[in-house]
C-alpha cells in the first residue's frame, strides 16, 4: 500500500491522471492522494484530508498503537502514554493528527473527584486502497462510534447548553 | 404496618372509586413517569458531557415531577385516611409549593450554568 503511493510520488507523468476518490463523496482531482474520506453516515463533509496525512499517520508506530488500544476501549491522552510507552506531547501530537483525520474520536468524562478528563476512541474501521486504470480510490470505514454524538442526551445537552 | 394498615383502608374504596380522581391519579402518575424519563436524558447528558447544566436542569426535573408528585399523593393520602391530621393540611401544601419552587430554582440556575 505504502510503496504504490511512493511509486505515484516519483512519477509525475502519471500523477496528473491519478486521483484518488473515497466513499459517499468521491470526487477526481488534478493533484494526487486527495481524498475526501467518505462518512458512511454522512457526517463526511467536515472530515477532508490527504491520502498521504492518512498514509502518514498509519505508517507511525505511536499513531497505530493508538488506534489499536483506543479500539479496545475509550482511553485518556495519560493512560495511553504509559500504555504506547511514549511521551504525554507525543501522544498529544499523534491525538491530534488522528483526530483531524477522523480516525479517532474524542469525548468528555467526568470523574469521581468533580474534575473531567477527555477519552479517545478509535473511529477507524477499515482503510483500503485500490489502484485501478490508472486511479487510486482509498476509502475510510468508519465505526458507528459517532453514534453518541446523536444520543437523544447528547442533543439535548446541546440544545440546553445553547439556550 | 402503616403501609398494611393504609392498604386495608384503601382496598375496600376501590369498589366505589371516583373515575375523575381515578384520571387525576393516573394522568399525575403519567406526568411523573414523563418527567422522569426527560429528568433521566438531563442526567445522561450530564454523565455523557459532563454539563453542570444539565446536572442542575435534571436535579430541578426531577424534584418537579418524582418528589413534588410523590411527596403530594403520599400526604394527601395520608390526610385523606386520616393518618395526618387535618390541621397539618396547610404546612404540608408549602411543603410541596417548596420543593416545587426549589425544582424551579434548580432549572432557571441551569439557564446560566456555564458547562
Amino acid at each position: 500500500m505504502l510503496t504504490a503511493a511512493a511509486r505515484v510520488d516519483h512519477d509525475r507523468s502519471r500523477t496528473d491522471r491519478a486521483a484518488a476518490t473515497g466513499g459517499v463523496f468521491s470526487r477526481r482531482e488534478s493533484d494526487v492522494g486527495r481524498l475526501l474520506l467518505g462518512h458512511p453516515h454522512g457526517h463526511g463533509v467536515r472530515e477532508e484530508s490527504s491520502l498521504a496525512e492518512v498514509l502518514d499517520l498509519l505508517s507511525d508506530e505511536y499513531a497505530r498503537a493508538i488506534l489499536t488500544e483506543t479500539s479496545v476501549e475509550p482511553m485518556s491522552a495519560k493512560t495511553l502514554s504509559e500504555r504506547c510507552d511514549a511521551s504525554l506531547p507525543t501522544v498529544y501530537r499523534r491525538i491530534e493528527h488522528l483526530t483531524d483525520c477522523g480516525l479517532l474520536d474524542e469525548r468528555t468524562q467526568p470523574r469521581r473527584d468533580g474534575n473531567h478528563h477527555r477519552v479517545y476512541t478509535a473511529t477507524l474501521h477499515r482503510f483500503s486502497l485500490e489502484l485501478d486504470d490508472g486511479e487510486f480510490t482509498a476509502d475510510v470505514d468508519r465505526h458507528e462510534s459517532d453514534d453518541g454524538r446523536d444520543d437523544v442526551a447528547d442533543r439535548f445537552t446541546r440544545m440546553w447548553e445553547g439556550l | 404496618m402503616a403501609v398494611a394498615r393504609l392498604l386495608t383502608t384503601v382496598q375496600p374504596a376501590l369498589s366505589d372509586v371516583d373515575p375523575v380522581w381515578a384520571g387525576t391519579v393516573a394522568m399525575a402518575a403519567a406526568s411523573t413517569v414523563l418527567g422522569l424519563f426527560i429528568g433521566w436524558q438531563a442526567y445522561r447528558g450530564f454523565r455523557r458531557n459532563a454539563s453542570r447544566s444539565m446536572r442542575y436542569l435534571s436535579v430541578g426535573l426531577i424534584l418537579l415531577t418524582a418528589v413534588t408528585f410523590t411527596a403530594a399523593f403520599v400526604g394527601s393520602a395520608l390526610l385523606r385516611y386520616g393518618y395526618l391530621a387535618g390541621d397539618l393540611r396547610g404546612p404540608f401544601t408549602l411543603v410541596v409549593r417548596t420543593l416545587q419552587f426549589v425544582g424551579l430554582a434548580f432549572i432557571a440556575y441551569s439557564l446560566y450554568a456555564r458547562p
